[in-house]
């Protein structure tokens, strides 16, 4: 498990052992993949397969262009990412969950400081409660996980944090 | 490029559910490998003329058509909000035929006490 940038300063992604890519271009790369997202729909049960698909192939490039606003500091990254609940707001290194209207696309984030968050991972959002899809549910303990990491290696602000990224350079 | 290689995808993978085939078996009708439509259907691939022929008339769909679709799409929008906005107008010219038909009331002054005459109404 180690951290990557994805924008340098405002926005980092885990990348997970066994996985090809990082969080963030796993996740965009299935959402932007109408072979999968067919897949996902069928076993999902959805009416229509390829009206979905093609609303998440829509969702996902809302959401690109968003991120590419993100990245070019048009926009900032707390105008997409906000608490996942309302318990997170007074924690340290709170959970949360990168939203756009109308939007079924997720990222689900750790908010490391002001404009600065590390992707755990992401979903469609195809429940009202995380909890109530296998997806979503899986992707709550993986913010659990992500945080207990972080917390582990002495992460409680943007200063910690850098210098774990710094050690984890160091050790490459 | 993308959104185009996505939709013929998304028309591929349409095609061959309703003629309940395999990525497989299109692979071996069109004489390529699996990874190749493997790479077709997920939408990420620059398609040659060549391959999209093949699969134009292997799948008989439209995949040089996205032109003539977008068009056709165009017209169906505007026919579509031609017609909302006729339904507009129609309640527009039912509520003006209505108000003409309606009664007016003239209050008048009654000479003697100087008052609105109420009974008349």
């Amino acid at each position: 498990m180690k951290i990557v940038c994805i924008f340098a300063k405002q926005l980092y992604a885990f990348h997970y052992k066994d996985e090809i890519y990082n969080e963030f271009d796993r996740n965009m790369d299935l959402w932007t993949d109408p072979n999968y997202l067919s897949e996902f729909g069928k076993k999902n049960k959805l009416q229509d397969v390829y009206v979905f698909v093609d609303e998440i192939l829509q969702d996902a490039q809302v959401l690109e262009n968003l991120l590419d606003d993100v990245s070019q500091r048009i926009k900032s990254s707390s105008s997409y990412f906000e608490a996942l609940d309302l318990s997170e707001y007074d924690k340290k290194l709170p959970f949360q969950k990168g939203k756009i209207r109308f939007n079924k696309l997720r990222f689900y984030a750790i908010k490391i400081d002001v404009d600065c968050y590390v992707i755990t991972g992401g979903a469609i959002k195809m429940s009202q409660k995380m909890e109530d899809h296998p997806d979503t549910a899986n992707e709550l303990l993986k913010l659990k996980a992500a945080r207990e990491f972080l917390n582990s290696n002495g992460v409680f602000d943007d200063g910690s944090f850098y210098e774990l990224l710094a050690e984890q350079n160091e050790n490459e | 490029m993308l959104r185009e290689s996505q939709n013929i995808a998304i028309k591929v993978l349409r095609k061959l559910d309703e003629l309940a085939w395999s990525q497989k078996e299109l692979a071996r009708e069109m004489g390529v490998s699996p990874q190749q439509i493997s790479k077709i259907v997920s939408g990420k691939e620059n398609l040659t003329i060549e391959t999209q022929i093949k699969l134009q008339n292997i799948l008989d769909i439209p995949i040089l058509a996205s032109f003539y679709e977008r068009e056709i799409k165009n017209v169906y929008d505007s026919i579509f909000t031609l017609a909302k906005r006729c339904a507009v107008l129609e309640v527009q010219v039912d509520q003006i035929s209505a108000y003409k038909t309606c009664k007016i009331i003239k209050m008048d002054y009654r000479p003697f006490t100087q008052e609105y005459n109420f009974n008349s109404l």
